[in-house]
């Protein structure tokens, strides 16, 4: 009976001591893990803030609304410098700046440049993009329109619609002859590492005069008002790494 | 399955831009619509014009009587003139093409010539014009006064004019207010013309009532249209606006020049009349091509495309 009871506690003793070593053994390779996690982590974390990554963007621009039954279309074409930070800095994922040629064929006027910054918004397969800045230039003559009222030939009443322009394009006269407003973007992208797809929609945030013109023989009355309007755009766009090299 | 995803959401966006106006696809690459309603239409044959306005600018040497007696009707006949632009000059007299012009019902614009503007009695030299022309309903106060008068000559400054135009206003207003006046047309190329509007509107152009005075402009490029347009849609915005001349020296493009040109100045401008330059340029020199006829012999003379459309000539 005694040896019976010796040979169970030295079973246990062994028992014992044989779990002892073995929780040792992961409590040792959990803390080496965790070691090696945090490692892990500080390396990721360590990961450049300021590193980011920059993208030449080409685009065409579709403009197009109606304001007091006039129509206003304007195409244009763009090009953006877009840089993507490797994490967010105070909620935004990146900035830009851009140029846009509004109707092609005239070189004197449509030209605007841009700036802004962006939130990146991962959803499945591509990227959610939403954006905000602030467009200056000098527009094309798409945004004037004037209908005239006829009667017998004879000219009875006219409307103009125009964009208000509300800042001015320095050493050019005349003064006041362009406009500064502030637009927000909506749009999916898909990049790759060196390409990127994008397209979306704009609103511009602009201010039109609306004024009215009625004659009665050579006697005229005069109304006039202005209105803030968001005019939409839908775009298309596609990025180089860049530099390439 | 993830690049099909992407592949479909690209494809519907780009149709998207591509846009669908009311049931007509359009391109992105296509034109701007600068040019509304129906002079849109590219596909239209020369057999209509509906961006013409019925005003030209009239030159009036003596010569030109027995032609214009011919092109003047013949244009009045289909509607495609309904008024003309003609100068007072100073010491003419009354002149032959002028009277003959008054005669004809035709709606006229005055230029008060450039030169009648150094007169010290102002006044007084408007008198003498109301008289040559009695019943004058609108008179243009000179015609790019500031520019057009050769160096060799006395020159108006910008500040001087503005100072005979007030005068003027104001003696008009006294004794014929049933005339309008008209601001000197201020220069038509490049960005000279607005700048001088803006600096007319600093000596004080807003102290004038808009409806008894209309602002006139030459105008002969889209980027000297543009200028303008700053100007009128700013500090002008109440005025009047004539486009007292615009024209192209190339007869083959005049058509087109009505076509493209027009409908922007009126969308820009918001211009109630164009008056084309001109129904007779002279036989020589850098404007003849602006001329709708010319070779006057007699009552016989050459047409330009434009002339024959707007005469219905075939």
């Amino acid at each position: 009976m005694r040896r019976i009871l010796t040979v169970l506690i030295l079973l246990l003793f062994c028992l014992v001591n044989v779990l002892r070593a073995q929780g040792q053994e992961i409590q040792a390779q959990e803390v080496q893990e965790n070691q090696e996690e945090q490692e892990e982590k500080k390396k990721t974390d360590k990961k450049p803030d300021h590193r980011h990554q920059m993208f030449l963007k080409f685009g065409f621009v579709h403009t197009g609304s109606e304001i007091e039954s006039f129509r206003i279309v304007v195409n244009g074409i763009s090009v953006d410098l877009e840089t993507y930070f490797n994490k967010n800095h105070a909620g935004f994922s990146g900035w830009f700046v851009g140029y846009r040629k509004d109707d092609t064929r005239f070189a004197d006027f449509g030209h605007f440049i841009n700036f802004g910054m962006f939130r990146v918004i991962g959803i499945p397969a591509m990227d959610l993009k939403i954006s905000g800045g602030l467009e200056w230039g000098s527009p094309s003559l798409d945004f004037s329109k004037t209908r005239f009222s006829y009667r017998n030939g004879v000219l009875e009443s006219y409307e103009n619609l125009f964009l208000k322009k509300n800042f001015g394009v320095p050493k050019t006269e005349p003064s006041g002859d362009a406009v500064l407003y502030p637009f927000a973007e909506a749009s999916i992208l898909k990049r790759w590492r060196y390409i990127l797809v994008e397209t979306g929609v704009r609103g511009n945030i602009q201010s039109f005069g609306f004024d009215r013109y009625e004659l009665a023989g050579d006697s005229l009355e005069f109304s006039s008002r202005d209105k803030t309007v968001i005019v939409p755009a839908v775009f298309i766009k596609f990025g180089l790494f860049f530099p390439p090299w | 399955m993830k690049r099909l995803l992407i592949v479909s959401i690209l494809a519907v966006l780009t149709f998207a831009i591509g846009g669908c106006n009311k049931g007509k696809i359009s391109n992105p690459l296509e034109p701007s619509n600068v040019y509304p309603g129906p002079s849109n239409s590219n596909s239209r044959q020369d057999e209509s014009l509906y961006e013409w306005l019925p005003y030209v600018v009239v030159h009036t040497p003596g010569d030109a009587l027995s032609a214009y007696q011919v092109a003047i009707p013949e244009l009045m006949a289909t509607g495609a003139l309904r008024g003309v632009r003609v100068g007072i000059i100073k010491g003419e007299g009354r002149n032959i093409i002028n009277s003959w012009l008054a005669s004809t019902g035709l709606d006229i614009l005055w230029i008060f010539d450039n030169y009648f503007l150094f007169e010290p009695d102002i006044e007084a030299a408007v008198d003498q014009a109301m008289a040559l022309y009695p019943g004058i309903r609108y008179l243009q106060i000179g015609n790019e006064a500031t520019t057009i008068i050769p160096r060799n000559e006395p020159q108006i400054s910008i500040e001087r004019y503005m100072d005979v135009l007030k005068r003027i206003y104001n003696h008009v207003q006294a004794r014929y207010s049933n005339t309008i006046l008209v601001t000197q047309s201020t220069f038509g190329s490049g960005g000279h013309g607005s700048s001088e509007l803006e600096r007319m509107i600093e000596l004080g152009l807003r102290e004038m009532s808009p409806s008894k005075l209309i602002v006139g402009m030459n105008v002969y490029s889209l980027s000297t249209a543009n200028r303008y347009s700053h100007v009128i849609s700013g500090s002008l915005r109440g005025y009047r606006v004539w486009v007292t001349e615009t024209g192209t020296t190339n007869p083959d493009e005049h058509i087109r020049y009505v076509r493209d040109i027009y409908p922007v100045l009126r969308n820009n401008l918001r211009a109630e009349r164009i008056y084309w330059y001109c129904l007779y340029c002279g036989d020589s020199g850098p404007d003849v091509g602006f001329g709708l006829i010319k070779n006057l012999q007699g009552q016989s003379f050459w047409s330009s495309p434009l002339y024959n459309l707007l005469a219905g000539r075939r």
